[in-house]
């Protein structure tokens, strides 16, 4: 779905992304993790098209793309529905509520999004980005600002979406925890200038994940290294 | 809410006693009472003139108010969007806004019919505030919520209509804020000088002519009374607008 080679990034003389080779399959949860302030964000946003400066070439399959983005970016001047329903010109309301009855939001499609919380503002923006329906859907980092508790809640709420639409989603985070739980293939970003250092793929479905797994945290124990050492 | 009401009629009594003691050391000719600015008040809501004299400086302001926001919010706008169209038009905009209004008032004078003065002399002392208060908005919409656009592929009428206009909105009602009480004292001097045959203002140059200072201080106090009366009426407006989208 999006191939990426030898890819080159630097803001003025600082070399950011170095030699960059991803892989994103069609279909599948790709995460890409890597310490804060990698350059994990400008990965997403050459693959995205928001920037285009960059050397080496990305090669992208879809015509649609729909984007989680670390804030939420609603339009406070709207209510939910409409700030869901401004991606499309052709409405299809069922499907929005069921969008959001997923999201477990559907009591709020009426409420202006000034009077939502942060986590209730980001399932807004998440709602947003599926009822788009675009072949792939980016999300950086949208749990940062999140308690565990809600996290854990929206990691289910999105893999159910998923499930159900077979979307590709490609993620970026600096969360170990939260790239075993949703990944099918996780890439590994060093420090930078940023490379990929490893990639690790799970193939246990969603569902049966859990962080005692050993499989899982054997896996969690390998990026620690990787990070660490 | 009623202390702070309390404290404003002290405060404006206060003043009137302060004014009353000073008439009575000055000729009234020099400084009438506020009993005979009072009367002369009365008398000249005794004339039913008085209605037509307000109400046309109140409709010259407010067609003048209009104007500029039909010229001047869409070049805000443009200029707020376009960065080579602000440069070149922001020289001409900081021309106009640093003219003093007594030149705009003697140049249409020699330019214009006398009735055309007061609403040329609004538009002129007006329009850069409006120009440059939107395009400020304009300018400062989050550059992130036009990526987001970007991303779901809006037109360019839905950033417009759902980004730029929205965001703008705060900018426009400081700008509305700030022209409507200059407005009536920009009308008021056009009146006074270029004669238009009607208005508060020519009313005022009649009563400096004859020396009635104390018709004139009735005028300009209800030059104050209007733009106090309009200034809250907007307030009410905003007030009720922004409870009823919370």
């Amino acid at each position: 779905m999006i191939k990426v080679n030898k890819l080159e990034k630097k803001y003025d003389n600082l070399l950011v992304l170095d030699n960059i080779q991803l892989n994103i399959k069609k279909g599948k949860n790709s995460v890409i993790i890597g310490p804060s302030g990698c350059g994990k964000t400008t990965l997403l946003n050459i693959i995205s098209g928001i920037d285009n400066n960059y050397k080496g070439t990305v090669k992208k399959e879809f015509t649609k793309i729909g984007y989680v983005f670390q804030e939420d970016r609603l339009l406070n001047w709207k209510d939910v529905r409409r700030n869901i329903q401004i991606v499309k010109k052709n409405q299809n309301f069922e499907y929005m509520k069921h969008i959001l009855k997923i999201l477990e939001i559907e009591d709020l499609i009426n409420q202006k999004v000034t009077n939502l919380s942060g986590g209730q503002r980001q399932r807004v923006s998440i709602a947003r980005a599926f009822y788009y329906d675009p072949e792939i859907i980016l999300l950086d980092e949208p749990f940062k600002s999140l308690d565990i508790y809600l996290k854990k809640r929206i990691y289910e709420d999105i893999l159910k979406l998923k499930m159900e639409t077979g979307k590709t989603l490609v993620m970026v985070t600096h969360d170990i925890r939260e790239a075993l739980l949703l990944a099918d293939n996780i890439f590994i970003l060093s420090n930078m200038p940023s490379k990929i250092i490893k990639q690790i793929n799970i193939n246990i479905p969603y569902d049966k994940r859990s962080l005692d797994d050993d499989k899982l945290f054997e896996h969690e124990r390998e990026i620690y290294k990787l990070f660490f050492n | 809410m009623k202390k702070s009401f309390l404290n404003k009629i002290i405060g404006l009594f206060f003043l009137l006693i302060l004014w009353y003691l000073l008439s009575k050391t000055f000729n009234p000719i020099i400084l009438p009472s506020p009993f005979e600015v009072a009367n002369s008040m009365i008398n000249s809501f005794k004339n039913l003139n008085i209605f037509s004299n307000l109400g046309i400086t109140v409709f010259r302001a407010f067609l003048g108010l209009i104007f500029s926001f039909i010229i001047g919010f869409p070049l805000g706008v443009f200029m707020g969007i376009n960065k080579t169209f602000y440069e070149t038009i922001r020289p001409l905009v900081t021309f106009i806004q640093s003219m003093p209004v007594i030149s705009w008032v003697l140049l249409a004078l020699i330019w214009l019919d006398n009735k055309l003065i007061p609403l040329f002399v609004v538009v002129a002392a007006v329009i850069p505030i409006i120009i440059l208060n939107i395009a400020e908005g304009i300018k400062r919409v989050d550059e992130k919520l036009l990526q987001m656009a970007d991303i779901y592929n809006f037109s360019k009428i839905k950033i417009l209509k759902n980004i730029y206009i929205p965001s703008v909105a705060g900018y426009f009602e400081s700008s509305l804020k700030i022209v409507l009480g200059n407005s009536f004292k920009v009308v008021v001097m056009a009146e006074v000088l270029s004669h238009p045959g009607m208005g508060i203002g020519e009313q005022m140059s009649w009563a400096r002519i004859n020396i009635e200072t104390a018709d004139l201080l009735a005028w300009s106090i209800i030059v104050v009374l209007i733009t106090f009366f309009f200034m809250e009426l907007m307030n009410l407006f905003f007030r009720s607008k922004s409870d009823k989208s919370k």
